[in-house]
């Protein structure tokens, strides 16, 4: 398995009218997580996944994609 | 730098160690400077410290404990204590080979050992802080 996740947390969050400290605070995680998995450098646990898409009242889907497959 | 206090204290305290190591490792080679023991007091004392505040704020914001403790920084900090491992057995390798060609002390191989142990996670975290990778 490889592949850059695709992410559309940052677009979510500021719809949502946060900052990455608002977020980090609600997730409980550091503010520079939240801009690593928004830059695509880390990728979250499937846990850090789901809170961060219940903490922006949307799916796990609308905030990640996986990209295509180049085979 | 970030405003958690618990990662905050971290990276300092890092950075203390690994600073007061790399000088006692350059004073050491140029033969300048306090004695062996008195850097062993400053290193150890320095880390010591480093742990009590650590756990003051640990305590005191616990809260901001959980954000610094989180899996990004928990996975930075495994890969620091996975680096310091190989970086021990590469100098443990280099001690031996100088202790057998008689160019160092086993007894001072031995104590050298211990610092290195104690700065090399620290070092890596701090490169992992200063890429971006943790906090």
């Amino acid at each position: 398995m490889s592949g850059k996740l695709i992410t559309h947390l940052r677009a979510h969050r500021t719809k949502a009218g946060m900052t990455q400290a608002d977020l980090a605070a609600a997730a409980g995680v550091s503010r520079k997580t939240i801009n690593t998995i928004e830059n695509g450098v880390f990728t979250p646990s499937t846990y850090l996944a789901l809170t961060l898409a219940e903490e922006l009242e949307c799916s796990v889907h609308d905030l990640f994609e996986l990209p295509d497959d180049p085979n | 730098m970030s405003a958690n206090p618990v990662s905050r204290a971290r990276l300092l305290g890092s950075a203390a160690i690994v600073i007061a190591t790399a000088t006692a490792f350059i004073a050491a080679w140029l033969s300048i400077g306090p004695s062996g023991l008195i850097w062993a007091y400053i290193i150890g004392g320095t880390a010591i410290g480093y742990a009590i505040v650590s756990i003051i704020l640990h305590l005191r914001y616990p809260d901001a404990a959980t954000a610094a403790w989180d899996e990004q920084n928990t996975q930075a900090h495994r890969n620091s204590l996975i680096f310091g491992y190989w970086a021990v057995l590469a100098v443990f390798l280099i001690f031996l080979t100088l202790s057998l060609t008689d160019r160092m002390d086993p007894a001072m191989a031995f104590y050298w050992l211990g610092p290195v142990l104690g700065v090399a996670p620290s070092a890596h975290y701090l490169t992992s802080v200063m890429r971006g990778r943790a906090e």
